[in-house]
């Protein structure tokens, strides 16, 4: 299913982003809030996991029922490394990175793992990061 | 002994907001309690010691070894020192003092120097260069206001407080009540914000420009031919500039929604355009949602020392200002940077993929009170007393208006203010220069 992924600040994702390596964080972040009726669509439960695809790269996320619907189409990610794992760097020539408003592909993923905060940086930066 | 001491007047080091109406109550230098704080705000006090990184520590041969604060300071410089093109990133999440030796030191190095800015209202600034900006205090919002449009944010999730301190939910001199305030929020989803509003108007993703150019020409008395914009019956637009010309004091307070959607400053662009126009009708101005709690201090420390509020190159000898070329972001992506300075940030979190993983392999300096994504590739971390709990600064809040944070506890033994780090490196650098 296509849709525009918009990330940005939760009070969750607020209250644990100094703790960037506690499962709070990982909870808050590693997330994603769909339309109840695209969660329906797609097949998925809340708390379960789906993929999201943009051309920039894939990321697996735990998806929950937003309490901000109905948005059909609309995702919605809080900040953090698994959001950014999609967004483009470009920037339009004004140094901001499009971080709202960016086509994906969402789809179930029931068999992949999402991982923690250390795993994605190891697979994020592996081809010339240290890690 | 067991001494407790409730500290008054505290200014939060969390978001924009800078509340300054904060009761923090120590015990054996420690925090006890925190109150009148928001959600985000008591979080950062009452965890403040989570994660906490209490050593220096250095990479050699793939491993992570403490070291001393001299060592890591000598690292630093050198590394600073040799690169060719450093980026020196972060700064809104310390004070105005520590921003004012960055500056000092990315003339040193020749670098860049560049805040978070660059990834929130970075946009906002550069259309403010293009049309000015009809602006105020959050005290003149809170005493006069009776139209408050939250445009593209969501405060109730990222700047709690701002609507019981400063607009809607608070109680002024010429506007007392809630009901003497009308709230409208637009914005792509029904935030929590926005279930609280007056009036919530939805618009659809990345169409910010077309509804504030529909609101510009209905001011102009030009009529709409589409029946829609941006997901929006035209009737809809006439309306609202109705109620904005028909207050008596307007204010827009906008958010990312604009600066980090299709058409980034050109969305700003039309907001400070409308906003201006506006003016020839009655009192309207208008507010950037500033996230970190001194991002508003770096561009003002920035555009006092160089002329340029953000993405500040000196690699020539003087200040270069060119967003997109300049910017953390985009340097990073064109992997331009040979090694970086973070201060108080987290790129490798923030930055989008591409650019994170270039910077994750140059050589990282970072300094941060806790750990982080970028501390955990870094080739020297540092670690520091965490600024409005730990040690004293300047800060301004999103208004621009200068707050002082205190000191309220000690920070770890052996953990230095960022002030005397980055002095420290200063000093090295020239230390190395002069013998060189």
């Amino acid at each position: 299913m296509k849709v525009i992924v918009v990330t940005g600040r939760s009070i969750a994702q607020g209250r644990s982003k100094e703790s960037k390596f506690s499962d709070e964080y990982a909870r808050a972040a590693a997330t994603c809030e769909v339309d109840p009726e695209d969660l329906s669509t797609l097949g998925v439960k809340p708390g379960q996991k789906v993929k999201l695809t943009t051309s920039r790269g894939s990321v697996n996320l735990f998806a929950s029922v937003s309490s901000q619907s109905p948005h059909r189409g609309i995702v919605f990610i809080p900040f953090g490394p698994w959001a950014n794992s999609l967004m483009d760097a470009e920037t339009d020539g004004t140094g901001m990175p499009t971080l709202k408003g960016m086509e994906a592909e969402i789809e179930p993923a029931a068999e992949d793992e999402v991982l923690g905060l250390k795993e994605l940086l190891a697979k994020n930066l592996k081809e010339r990061g240290r890690t | 002994m067991n001494v407790e001491n409730v500290i008054k007047g505290v200014v939060c080091p969390f978001c924009g907001c800078c509340c300054d109406d904060l009761e923090v109550t120590v015990r054996n230098n420690e925090i006890a309690k925190v109150e009148n704080a928001c959600a985000l705000g008591r979080a950062k006090f009452e965890r403040w010691n989570e994660g906490r990184i209490v050593r220096p520590s250095i990479r050699s041969d793939g491993k992570i070894l403490e070291t001393s604060f001299a060592k890591a300071v000598e690292r630093s410089a050198r590394i600073l020192y040799d690169a060719r093109y450093p980026l020196l990133w972060g700064w809104s999440c310390t004070s105005c003092e520590a921003q004012k030796i960055g500056v000092e030191l990315a003339e040193e190095v020749g670098g860049v120097i560049d805040s978070t800015t660059s990834t929130c209202h970075g946009p906002s600034i550069i259309a403010v260069h293009d049309v000015g900006e009809s602006s105020t205090t959050l005290g003149e919002v809170r005493h006069r206001a009776d139209l408050v449009i939250y445009w593209g944010c969501n405060p109730l999730h990222a700047h709690p407080r701002h609507m019981s301190r400063y607009s809607v939910l608070s109680e002024g001199r010429f506007r007392k009540r809630r009901g003497e305030r009308k709230m409208i929020v637009v914005d792509v989803r029904r935030t929590a914000t926005a279930k609280i509003a007056d009036e919530f108007i939805k618009i659809e993703p990345n169409s910010d420009y077309e509804a504030l150019t529909a609101l510009r020409m209905c001011l102009k008395g030009e009529e709409l031919e589409q029946e829609s914009i941006a997901g929006v019956p035209s009737k809809k637009f006439e309306e609202l500039i109705d109620e904005m010309v028909g207050c008596q004091f307007g204010v827009i307070f906008f958010g990312l929604g604009l600066t980090m959607s299709a058409g980034k400053s050109r969305n700003v662009d039309a907001a400070l355009s409308l906003v201006r126009d506006l003016n020839s009708k009655t009192k309207f101005v208008i507010v950037p949602m500033r996230g970190h709690f001194n991002v508003t201090g770096a561009n003002e420390v920035f555009a006092w020392q160089t002329g340029y509020p953000f993405a500040v190159d000196l690699s020539q000898g003087y200040p270069r200002y060119n967003p997109g070329e300049t910017s953390g972001v985009d340097i990073a992506t064109r992997h331009d940077c040979d090694a970086a300075l973070v201060v108080g940030s987290d790129p490798i979190s923030n930055f989008p993929l591409e650019a994170a993983r270039n910077l994750s392999s140059i050589p990282i300096i970072c300094i941060d009170p806790h750990e982080t994504a970028t501390t955990s590739v870094s080739d020297t971390v540092i670690p520091s007393a965490i600024v409005g709990i730990e040690a004293e600064g300047t800060v301004y809040r999103m208004d621009g208006v200068p707050l002082l944070l205190r000191k309220l506890i000690d920070p770890p033994e052996g953990v230095s203010k960022d002030t005397e780090i980055l002095e420290a490196i200063l000093n090295e650098v020239r230390r190395i220069r002069g013998g060189r």
